[in-house]
């Protein structure tokens, strides 16, 4: 499980998100018609105030109510949350990458040459595989 | 993102950026109404009224907190009828250009020759069959369209929003002719 820790290593995660807005709460409720207040309802708030901080990104929504959110417009979390889900991606390959790259100084300097090594760095190549295939796909 | 870099790639010089955010502006006297609409689609609407005697900094600050949540990548703003219009949406012009030039936001004008010659396409003459085109082709939208007005009635505050996407339609339309003509300049050379 990823575990986004506080602090200062994952403040970079809100950025590269110029090109999609944080998120789509605000455009989906317009469709609808429905108010802050009545959505915030559905949530289950006593007022707007949250629904509101959600829709400026003043406040990111807890894990169940952004799986309410998207189950109230009937929208997956990655349309939702489009350019959080950009930021945290570009970061999270970031990482993948800086891992890979860990291990294999690792397996080259033979300090790790283990099975399960050699499969974790087959996983990262298969990963980026599956990866490259699915964007030339689009 | 990796996939936006590929389709900058993809495009070869002509680079086209992944999500386009339009932002149309309808001026009134004390108020303006605004459409968001990225890649075709509606984000938000809205009617801002201040009235305050302060009105142009009271509106200018509510375009700009809009301007600040949704980032556009131009202003489309539509001109008024006549050059005898109200002293107040010069005002509140004038203080719209100096938001969009401090966001560095491209403003494109739209003129209403222009928006009738384009809306005679569509065989929309008057303001109400204009908004019923612009509630078709944007159906987002349907369900704000203001009922026609009798002669005795004012204008319904929602119908200004409906002015803000007509001038959108026509710019929407306008670049994606200049799109076409670049992309098959391209396709000669």
């Amino acid at each position: 499980m990823l575990r986004l820790r506080k602090g200062r290593r994952n403040q970079n995660l809100f950025i590269n998100m110029e090109n999609r807005l944080p998120n789509y709460i605000r455009a989906e409720r317009r469709k609808t018609g429905l108010s802050q207040r009545e959505i915030g309802l559905i949530l289950g708030y006593v007022n707007e105030k949250s629904v509101s901080k959600h829709e400026l990104h003043s406040s990111m929504p807890p894990l169940l109510i952004a799986i309410a959110y998207s189950v109230i417009f009937e929208k997956s979390a990655a349309h939702l949350f489009a350019g959080l889900q950009d930021g945290v991606a570009s970061v999270v390959e970031k990482r993948i990458d800086d891992l890979e790259n860990h291990l294999l100084a690792q397996w080259d300097d033979g300090k790790d040459r283990s099975a399960a090594t050699r499969h974790k760095l087959e996983w990262i190549k298969g990963r980026r595989r599956s990866e490259s295939g699915e964007q030339s796909g689009r | 993102m990796a996939l936006s870099s590929m389709n900058d790639r993809d495009h070869g010089n002509l680079i086209l950026p992944s999500t386009t955010r339009l932002l149309g502006v309808s001026v009134h006297p004390r108020s303006f109404g605004f459409v968001i609409i990225e890649n075709g689609s509606v984000l938000d609407t809205g009617v801002r009224t201040c009235w305050t005697p302060e009105f142009e900094d009271c509106l200018g600050s509510r375009l700009q907190r809009i301007v600040q949540a949704y980032k556009p990548s131009a202003l489309i703003l539509r001109e008024s009828e006549s050059n005898n219009s109200a002293p107040q949406k010069k005002v509140l012009v004038h203080a719209i250009n100096r938001v969009a030039s401090q966001h560095n936001v491209t403003t494109f004008r739209i003129s209403q020759p222009r928006l009738r010659r384009y809306f005679l396409g569509y065989d929309s003459t008057t303001k109400h069959e204009i908004a019923s085109t612009v509630a078709r082709l944007l159906p987002e939208l349907a369900w704000q369209l203001p009922r026609k007005r009798k002669p005795w009635e004012s204008e319904h505050y929602r119908a200004s929003i409906f002015d803000a996407a007509a001038g959108l339609v026509v710019h929407a339309s306008v670049t994606e002719n200049e799109t076409k003509d670049n992309l098959a300049e391209l396709h000669e050379s």
